[in-house]
């Protein structure tokens, strides 16, 4: 198991394991793309440091963990993108262990097969803590017949936080389909643009163009 | 340039709108339609553009002389046919400026990066659009008026030759829509294209004089005249409509 203290800036994950514990201080932002394994992460962010956490996989059969504990005045960004033909079980667990922290985590994946999806998003805040802002959604789009299950909960013990969670199952908007067909551009493409901003919706725009690259 | 035979259209939920509609559009026409709402005039203009999604159709469209009434929106549209919709859609994440060199390409006009900057950037120059619509999204946090004219910087990129603006005034104040129109009327002057205006008022003909004006009622072109029809419209209301001089009773 690994025991990494990011100070700066880790551009990939190739130096960690499957299994992975990191403690974060400062500022530290991680971008992963297609990332081979499985992965269970666990993450410790110090007082007052950030994690801008960005993963994308475009894959068959993945599990990904990631649990984070926030302490008094961290922030998470986590943004986790997929595209799956396989089973993908996604589980993120956020702990927000203190006072004045912030957790945002946005989940974009698209099911192209016909098998399961699963996401499982648990924000916890403990009992004495305050201010604290805790918020997770989760979009997929399914394009098979497999089953989707999306689950945000909130476990929040405090009185003194704002917390939010959405969950949404859609599919591409014929309306938005029909306009890019208006402008000449063919069902099959436009499907693929629509699809593509679906996914890269969640990320800063130089994450945006590494993985434009591969799409 | 294009002929409506004989089109029936019905909803998906086999309401019918449109029955038995006829009407005929020569090169570098501009024709107005009008009507109560809800008498299918933008249906009109949708089962044109090709949405076969939301409506069933029978009978005949022909543009230069093809039947495109079972092709499909992408095919019609490269052929030069453009609809400023109503409430142009917002679709984030999607630039101006990736979806115009897609659409490009999909005509067959492959650009360099160069060539095509080069030409956006005379286009938005010319239309008094801000640069940096071009790396937004398709009419992202855009009021009614810039989405608008967002869209006019589509139609000088793609060219159309017939253009089918569905109630173009809808959510514009008077400045913005004297702006467009004065940027279409200048497009119609450079690329003699037709036009078919589905308006309720006669502020956007100001600028854009119509050679016909159509009255839809009950699926069918119930009436058909010169602007003067319009303007007796505007004064008396439909239902003096049909009794005017400036008509031609088409039944």
């Amino acid at each position: 198991m690994n025991n990494i203290l990011l100070a700066d800036e880790l551009s990939s994950f190739k130096s960690l394991d499957i299994k992975s514990k990191l403690t974060i201080d400062g500022k530290a932002i991680i971008n992963s793309i297609n990332y081979e394994k499985d992965l269970d992460l666990d993450i410790t962010i110090n007082k007052g440091a950030i994690l801008v956490l960005n993963l994308f996989n475009k894959c068959k059969n993945k599990n990904v963990d990631i649990n984070v504990s926030l302490n008094e005045n961290s922030k998470l960004i986590l943004a986790c993108s997929f595209i799956t033909d396989g089973v993908y079980n996604l589980n993120i667990n956020t702990n927000l262990l203190s006072n004045n922290a912030i957790s945002n985590v946005y989940v974009r994946g698209i099911n192209e097969g016909n098998n399961d999806v699963k996401i499982k998003m648990d924000g916890k805040i403990d009992k004495d803590s305050k201010d604290n802002i805790l918020n997770e959604y989760a979009k997929v789009i399914n394009k098979g017949t497999g089953n989707i299950v999306i689950i945000p909960n909130l476990l929040v013990d405090s009185c003194n936080v704002e917390a939010n969670h959405g969950a949404a199952i859609c599919k591409i908007s014929d309306d938005d389909l029909l306009y890019l067909e208006s402008k000449g551009i063919s069902n099959e493409k436009a499907n693929k643009l629509l699809e593509d901003s679906f996914i890269l919706s969640i990320f800063d725009e130089d994450f945006k163009g590494k993985i434009k690259e591969i799409l | 340039m294009l002929q409506i035979k004989n089109l029936t259209v019905n909803s998906k939920d086999k309401k019918e709108i449109l029955k038995d509609l006829n009407l005929e559009i020569n090169d570098n026409e501009v024709h107005v339609i009008m009507g109560q709402n809800g008498t299918g005039k933008s249906t009109l203009c949708k089962t044109i553009l090709g949405d076969r999604i939301n409506y069933d159709v029978k009978g005949k469209i022909i543009y230069d002389g093809e039947n495109i009434t079972d092709l499909p929106v992408s095919e019609i549209a490269k052929k030069g046919i453009f609809m400023l919709f109503q409430n142009p859609l917002e679709i984030p994440g999607v630039t101006n400026a990736e979806m115009l060199r897609l659409a490009l390409n999909e005509r067959g006009m492959h650009k360099s990066i160069f060539e095509f900057n080069k030409e956006i950037n005379e286009v938005i120059k010319k239309i008094d659009l801000p640069k940096e619509f071009l790396h937004r999204g398709i009419n992202e946090r855009m009021s009614g008026g810039e989405r608008k004219k967002n869209e006019m910087l589509h139609l000088y990129m793609l060219k159309p030759k017939l253009i089918m603006l569905d109630e173009l005034d809808s959510g514009l104040d008077i400045d913005s829509l004297k702006s467009i129109t004065k940027t279409i009327k200048e497009y119609k002057k450079e690329n003699n294209c037709s036009i078919i205006i589905i308006t309720h008022h006669l502020n956007i003909l100001e600028g854009l004089k119509p050679d016909k004006v159509h009255i839809i009622n009950d699926g069918k072109i119930a009436v058909s005249g010169n602007y003067d029809l319009a303007k007796k419209i505007e004064k008396e209301g439909f239902s003096g409509a049909f009794n005017i001089s400036a008509g031609e009773e088409n039944e």
